[in-house]
């Protein structure tokens, strides 16, 4: 037994480090033509680890194109796809299902 | 007497503002998570998956490695307040597991675990402590009984990575159980994160390894 969970912590730990070099980079947010870029302020996002919860929740999403936290500034930035609208209370409760406090939302174009 | 005595030994990091060890034990709606600790005294792994905010679910196999003892059972972690301020986040959890343990080639004995921990963070700055009670029933020859254990950390990240970066904190840890219960362990961990992994090695004052890892999916 105790070999097992040695066994699981050295194989658990070089699996992620391998899956962090093998990784690719983080998606950015980037405007399509007419699609609208959204960025929430929100409060506690302080953490990218914990932040991925909103990129985990967004990707489910058939209208977010895109994703990317500012995480000095406190923001999320969206891109919705052409056509797309994703009105501030669904948004509100994505973000705050994704454990964080939505301050902003701004629109542009608006 | 002897459980009001340790529940009291258990709380008391927190009450004096002392906080957690998991890396976020409650995600997001929808996600799966595993989580692995091995150190001297003990290994874990835990797999969870979070319905909705504010709790998740799992099942969990623990392994007192000094005392030669495991435990395993399902649990339940509830996100009991998280603060969302503008540079910085802190929460509080309890979880609690009910299962079953036993000694190496003794019987099964019901068995459970109530924690509590918190953490408070900046992007710079973390502070993080857990108390955990754990009791196993039975009075035989394998008795197990009552144990609990605290831990603390501080940490600091050398740089303020950004969305997508590789992220490193060091950690200088305190660690107690009352399976030793005059011993302080203090411990040095560096923990580095990218997306959603989460790896953490460290080292005790006396050379006992620590190795930690969080998946989200």
């Amino acid at each position: 037994m105790k070999k097992l969970f040695v066994a699981v912590a050295l194989a658990t730990s070089t699996l992620a480090a391998a899956m962090v070099l093998a990784a690719p980079a983080t998606a950015t947010a980037t405007s399509s033509t007419g699609a609208q870029m959204v960025t929430v302020k929100v409060n506690g996002l302080v953490c990218d680890f914990c932040a991925r919860s909103i990129e985990a929740m967004m990707k489910k999403r058939d209208d977010v194109s895109s994703i990317h936290a500012d995480l000095g500034k406190g923001e999320v930035h969206l891109g919705l796809k052409a056509g797309a609208t994703l009105d501030d209370k669904t948004l509100t409760k994505l973000i705050t299902d994704s454990g964080y406090a939505v301050t902003a939302i701004i629109r542009e174009p608006k | 007497m002897r459980f009001l005595i340790a529940a009291a030994l258990a709380a008391a990091p927190l009450l004096l503002g002392g906080t957690g060890a998991d890396a976020r034990p409650v995600s997001y709606p929808g996600g799966i998570t595993v989580m692995q600790e091995l150190d001297p005294m003990m290994g874990s792994l835990l797999l969870h998956y979070t319905p909705n905010r504010h709790y998740s679910i799992g099942g969990r196999v623990l392994r007192m490695r000094a005392d030669d003892w495991t435990m395993a059972g399902a649990q339940a972690t509830w996100l009991a307040k998280r603060w969302n301020m503008p540079g910085s986040q802190a929460n509080l959890y309890l979880a609690g597991l009910a299962g079953g343990a036993w000694r190496d080639g003794e019987g099964l004995h019901p068995a459970g675990f109530v924690e509590a921990q918190a953490d408070w963070e900046t992007r710079r700055v973390m502070v993080m402590g857990m108390a955990r009670l754990t009791h196993v029933a039975g009075d035989g020859a394998d008795r197990i009984g009552t144990s609990d254990m605290q831990m603390a950390r501080m940490g600091w990240a050398p740089y303020a990575g950004d969305y997508g970066d590789a992220h490193l904190w060091l950690f200088a840890q305190l660690r107690r159980t009352s399976d030793a219960p005059d011993e302080i362990v203090p411990a040095v961990v560096a923990r580095i994160f990218y997306r959603t992994m989460l790896v953490e090695a460290g080292v005790t004052d006396r050379g006992g390894l620590i190795l930690n890892s969080v998946f989200r999916f």
